[in-house]
């Protein structure tokens, strides 16, 4: 498990996203790149929550979610606990999704004054560190 | 002329809470975290603003008056009747509690127009905390020991205890209270010393393991760390201080001249009077959640947020400044907005079980005291 900086869970009480999305969004991009590896613990429901001040069932339905997915095997009293996730098929629906919400993100960058070759460069980033 | 006759022990037991009160009033607004002040968040540089170095000054101007009122009450011990005496004892220390309390609530209402909005940014360290107490884990079981043989040399010299033993003592190491020989009276102050460590105990479990760090990575959750490991270090030097006060009492009993003073009763109060320091120091050097810790123009350094972080709690949960009631945060120990440590969040069920056994505690104190009184 990597350390201090790249371990640190942040979450944004007053964005319109949910509590528990974010948390599960923040954890499930550490899965993705590798911080956290099979047989690595993560914090208990319990003390995520009292961390970041939201209520329990937040905490869990975030757990829940990733357990859905088949990152985490939560056990009682053990707390969650990363597993090998078995590679997935992307369906023909979760592909276009996806190519959408890239493009609607991308669109937003450049509005927001972006540039575009930056973005396309921090893209290439995210694709080899995703390849490693 | 002859000069009256002075009443030390009685002078000295209220001067010395009245002065530790003072100093604690006078100290305590510069202890928090730079971004509350009189538990409102406000911006860092407020409290080096004019508004703010007023409202401060005006607070240290009621403390001043409030603890000279106290002083004088100081007098009364002298006027002979019992009833004077008390009121000489405990006035200054209920006048100076009271006093304080009332101008942190004046400088409080005078700071609530400069409150902004804290962070809605919330941190969580993901990795297992690394918690090093001193000494370990197995350190705990020290106090516990210094009892436990206490209890066994009390048990295994039973028949050489007197009929009548010494249960207190005045503040020259002498007896002054008696009991008959009794299992209560006989271990009745290493019964209390095992209630005090043991409450002590579970105090220093929850602050290694329960309590809300407010930064996860960098050198402010470093500061905090070392807070904790302070905090917890002193809770644990009480533990072994009060073992060996305790077990050393109970002791007592077995003594051959149960009449004579105590000969060790100098090292304890100055063992006493150096915790105290010790409480004061830490409190002085670290600042709460030890933000004062490191180097002179360190803090000026360190990246600053957009907004006040604080200690990551609503303002309108603080009643009165003091009392946090907060049904959302699930955390049952949550740091002091004016003060050093932690307070609990009374909107936690398990915080009236907490308080529930500090009263059954003060209570069986106080019934083993009582009950083994001649």
């Amino acid at each position: 498990m990597a350390n201090d900086e790249t371990t640190v869970l942040r979450i944004d009480l007053a964005s319109p996203t949910p509590a528990y999305r974010q948390i599960a969004d923040g954890l499930r991009a550490l899965l993705v790149h590798g911080v956290f590896k099979p047989g690595d613990r993560l914090p208990t429901v319990r003390q995520l929550a009292i961390d970041l001040t939201v209520h329990h069932n937040t905490v869990a339905q975030a757990y829940r979610l990733l357990a859905e997915e088949g990152w985490l095997d939560l056990r009682r009293h053990r707390g969650a606990t990363v597993i090998e996730r078995r590679s997935q098929r992307a369906s023909a629906a979760s592909q276009q999704n996806f190519s959408q919400r890239l493009r609607e993100l991308t669109a937003r960058a450049v509005a927001d004054g972006l540039d575009a070759k930056a973005i396309a460069r921090q893209l290439d980033t995210l694709a080899d560190e995703l390849n490693k | 002329m002859k000069s009256p006759d002075l009443n030390w022990p009685l002078i000295c037991g209220a001067l010395l809470p009245w002065g530790c009160m003072a100093v604690a009033a006078l100290f305590t607004p510069r202890l928090s975290r730079p971004d509350l002040f009189f538990a409102v968040t406000v911006n860092p540089s407020f409290r080096q603003s004019p508004a703010g170095r007023e409202i401060l000054r005006r607070y240290d101007r009621s403390v001043v008056i409030v603890a000279v009122l106290a002083l004088l009450l100081v007098g009364f011990v002298q006027l002979g009747t019992p009833a004077l005496a008390m009121i000489g004892l405990l006035g200054p220390m209920f006048l100076e509690l009271a006093g304080w309390f009332g101008a942190f609530l004046a400088a409080r209402r005078r700071a609530m127009p400069y409150h902004v909005e804290p962070t809605a940014q919330r941190e969580a360290a993901l990795q297992p905390r690394k918690v090093s107490p001193l000494g370990g884990w197995a350190a705990q079981a020290g106090p516990f020991l210094i009892l436990a043989v206490a209890f066994f040399c009390l048990w295994w010299r039973w028949e050489r205890i007197p009929a009548r033993i010494p249960i207190h003592w005045g503040v020259s190491g002498s007896p002054d209270g008696w009991a008959s020989k009794h299992p209560a009276s006989v271990f009745g102050s290493a019964m209390i010393g095992l209630l005090t460590c043991s409450f002590l105990a579970s105090l220093w479990y929850a602050v290694l393991r329960g309590v809300r760090r407010i930064h996860s990575s960098g050198p402010r959750a470093a500061r905090e760390a070392r807070f904790i490991r302070a905090i917890s270090s002193f809770l644990l030097g009480m533990e072994y201080w009060l073992a060996l006060l305790f077990g050393l009492l109970s002791l007592a009993a077995l003594r051959p001249n149960p009449e004579a003073p105590l000969p060790a009763f100098w090292p304890l109060m100055l063992g006493q009077t150096l915790l105290i320091g010790a409480v004061f120091f830490i409190a002085y050097r670290a600042g709460q959640g030890g933000w004062r810790w490191g180097r002179p123009g360190e803090n000026e350094r360190l990246p600053t947020e957009a907004a006040p972080v604080g200690d990551r709690t609503p303002d309108e949960c603080w009643k009165l400044g003091v009392f946090y009631v907060n049904r959302n945060d699930p955390a049952l120990f949550v740091e002091k907005r004016f003060g050093i440590g932690w307070t609990l969040n009374l909107a936690n069920p398990r915080a009236w079980l907490v308080i529930g056994g500090i009263l059954l505690f003060i209570s069986a104190t106080l019934a083993i005291s009582l009950l083994t009184l001649d």
